[in-house]
């Protein structure tokens, strides 16, 4: 029992809105899910920067609408299929944490398909050099199986104390005058790569012990990309060298911040690299400190 | 599958009263109608200089584990679900989430599920609609709902950029600032809990209203064509209460009372008369504190809820059918008897 990932997309086009990215790779998920758009009863953005700085609606809404699902349920004067929409952030964990959200509404008889869909672009949508996202929508179609030891299990979500998060990021009204609909400001220590390298070693121990974890059964580790060898430098560091196999896409896509685990699970998805019962390790970790890891069994 | 039940519920609300009358004498360009008499609210809650979204949230959450018999670490989950993100003063958090700080800040285990929601003013029960599904699924066995609503600088916008008697920023003036937490549990007593939850995004019309910083003047702006989403609520609401009839096989008579999202006295009264017309049922007595609080946006269903608990106007053993409406345009239902709060607060004899 658990719950798959029927399909997955995503979108590098170069389009500098959040928007836009994630309901192109939307479509393009929807369609290989091979699922009537209608059926898709539960939508989840999990990205944390929104084009314009928009606070309300929900982002989520506005994607739902450009993907028409359910738009409007009263057809003929009775009420039909419908879908639920709404923005679930927990920075770089958001998708994880929205993956949690959805497999408890399957799980629960609440919803039939759950799209998950991220895409983080400056809230300008226009290009910032400063901006240390790259511009990635991803799109995730989950269902509920009753199959035995399938889709993501033993999910572990784990925060560090203390006042200083790493890297923080606001808008400060106080100084930005007019522009707060262009604007965000992303704070980041000096040292905030190695405390988040040393507290994604520390989650992953906790949870390879707690979930008694053989890590030579686990054929990919898919982490979130803040650096080219941030995978790779962890799996060193638990004395894991070439298995599992770490997808790292650092070189191609940059920091793909909440689409990062959806990006690699679809790049050995769509390289038909994936077998029966393969298992996947999900890592991501970011500002807070926030940790989350999930296993995936194909 | 478990059931779910309120547990407690905490609000808090800062001192500072402004009037309407206050508000709008202060504005260059007034209104063309009576906004007091449209909209049944006299007064609303005004932060005060060091307060914001956190600390209003924070505020709440402490009430509310005060009033709980767990402790904040038996907590699972805590979801922070405003639409504000105000800390540190007027500072719009992005990362982390603030959900985070209030964990920390009560002491929750660093292995508890948190993350902040979004969804308009249906946030605190859309992380209802989360939590509920996370008990019965048994993701989690207790966990906390809260959400700190510092959506006043909406109204100073406002104020400085109404330029129009029949302006797109008039719905700001309706606002009041808040926070409010429940705690959720499993449940066991059949007399007691949550018996649906359900929800829908009428996506058809999600840009009829718009919360984002201004062009004109620094800070948050939000801009609301209400009258249109008045016309589409009202002209779906009587359908959709004949979806949950039919769905669920409830009465208007099974509930003792109906709480719905707080936009304006006249606009809800409207909206019920018009589905007893339609559904040639009975509707429950509606509850309404719109007189002292203004719309609260997304905790307004818990500000109401504790403002009758406080003066022991409920019933005992009270049903409550819960009515969300939002931008988005979300609208939805909650059905639930709230014993254990009663147990908290007293009830009506």
């Amino acid at each position: 029992m658990g719950t798959v990932i029927k399909a997955s997309s995503i979108c590098a086009n170069g389009t500098h809105s959040a928007i836009e990215l994630t309901v192109i790779a939307a479509e393009q998920c929807i369609e290989k899910a091979g699922v009537e758009r209608t059926d898709v009863d539960l939508l989840i953005y999990a990205g944390v920067y929104r084009d314009h700085n928009i606070a309300e609606p929900a982002i989520a809404p506005l994607i739902q609408k450009k993907l028409g699902l359910n738009n409007d349920p009263l057809i003929n004067g009775e009420f039909g299929k419908m879908t639920f929409s709404f923005d679930i952030t927990n920075g770089e964990c958001g998708f994880l944490s929205a993956v949690t959200v959805a497999e408890a509404a399957l799980k629960s008889g609440s919803s039939r398909y759950a799209l998950i869909v991220s895409g983080d672009a400056h809230p300008s949508k226009k290009k910032q050099p400063d901006f240390p996202y790259s511009n990635i929508g991803s799109a995730v179609l989950l269902a509920y199986t009753e199959e035995k030891e399938k889709g993501f299990t033993n999910f572990m979500f784990k925060t560090a104390n203390g006042d200083n998060p790493g890297l923080k990021s606001y808008l400060e009204f106080d100084k930005i005058g007019t522009r707060g609909r262009e604007m965000a400001l992303i704070y980041m220590d000096n040292d905030y790569h190695s405390k988040l390298h040393s507290f994604a070693v520390e989650s992953i121990r906790e949870y390879i012990g707690a979930h008694m974890v053989d890590p030579l059964n686990v054929r990919y580790l898919v982490t979130s990309q803040q650096y080219k060898g941030f995978g790779s430098k962890i799996t060193h560091a638990i004395g894991l060298n070439g298995t599992p196999k770490v997808i790292d896409l650092h070189d191609e896509y940059g920091d793909s911040h909440t689409s990062s685990l959806p990006l690699s699970f679809h790049h050995i998805f769509n390289n038909g690299e994936l077998k029966e019962n393969d298992r996947i390790l999900f890592v991501s970790a970011g500002s807070g400190l926030t940790s989350a890891c999930a296993m995936y069994v194909v | 599958m478990n059931k779910s039940r309120f547990e407690s519920l905490g609000v808090y609300l800062p001192e500072k009263i402004v009037s309407t009358k206050e508000l709008i004498d202060s504005m260059e360009q007034k209104p063309q109608f009576d906004l007091e008499s449209l909209t049944g609210i006299k007064t609303r809650r005004w932060r005060s200089e060091c307060e914001d979204s956190y600390t209003l949230a924070l505020k709440a959450a402490k009430k509310c584990l005060e009033n709980s018999e767990y402790e904040a670490s038996d907590l699972d989950v805590i979801i922070f679900c405003s639409i504000t993100h105000s800390k540190d003063g007027t500072n719009h958090w992005f990362e982390p989430s603030l959900s985070k700080f209030l964990k920390d800040n009560l002491g929750m285990r660093p292995s508890a599920i948190n993350f902040d929601m979004t969804n308009a003013c249906a946030g605190m029960l859309t992380g209802l609609f989360i939590l509920n599904n996370m008990i019965k699924a048994g993701t989690a066995s207790c966990g906390m709902v809260v959400s700190g609503e510092c959506i006043t600088p909406i109204s100073e916008t406002a104020m400085k950029e109404i330029k129009d008697p029949i302006d797109a920023q008039f719905a700001s003036l309706t606002v009041g600032d808040s926070g409010a937490a429940m705690i959720i549990d499993r449940c066991s007593n059949e007399e007691d809990g949550i018996d649906f939850v359900e929800f829908m995004t009428v996506a058809e019309f999600a840009e009829l209203c718009f919360g984002m910083p201004s062009e004109q003047n620094s800070g948050i702006a939000m801009y609301t064509d209400a009258i249109g989403i008045h016309r589409e609520v009202i002209s779906r609401l009587p359908g959709a209460i004949r979806h949950l009839k039919k769905k669920y096989g409830m009465k208007g008579e099974d509930f003792d009372y109906i709480l719905p999202h707080q936009t304006s006295t006249r606009a809800i009264q409207t909206a019920f008369s018009h589905c007893r017309e339609q559904l040639d049922d009975e509707i429950p007595e509606i509850l309404i504190s719109l007189d002292r609080y203004g719309n609260t946006s997304s905790t307004s269903h818990f500000v109401v809820l504790h403002d009758y608990l406080s003066r022991k106007q409920l019933k005992k053993k009270s049903k409550i059918l819960f009515f969300g409406l939002a931008s988005g345009i979300v609208m939805g239902f909650v059905s639930a008897t709230i014993n254990k709060l009663e147990e908290q607060y007293g009830y009506c004899n």
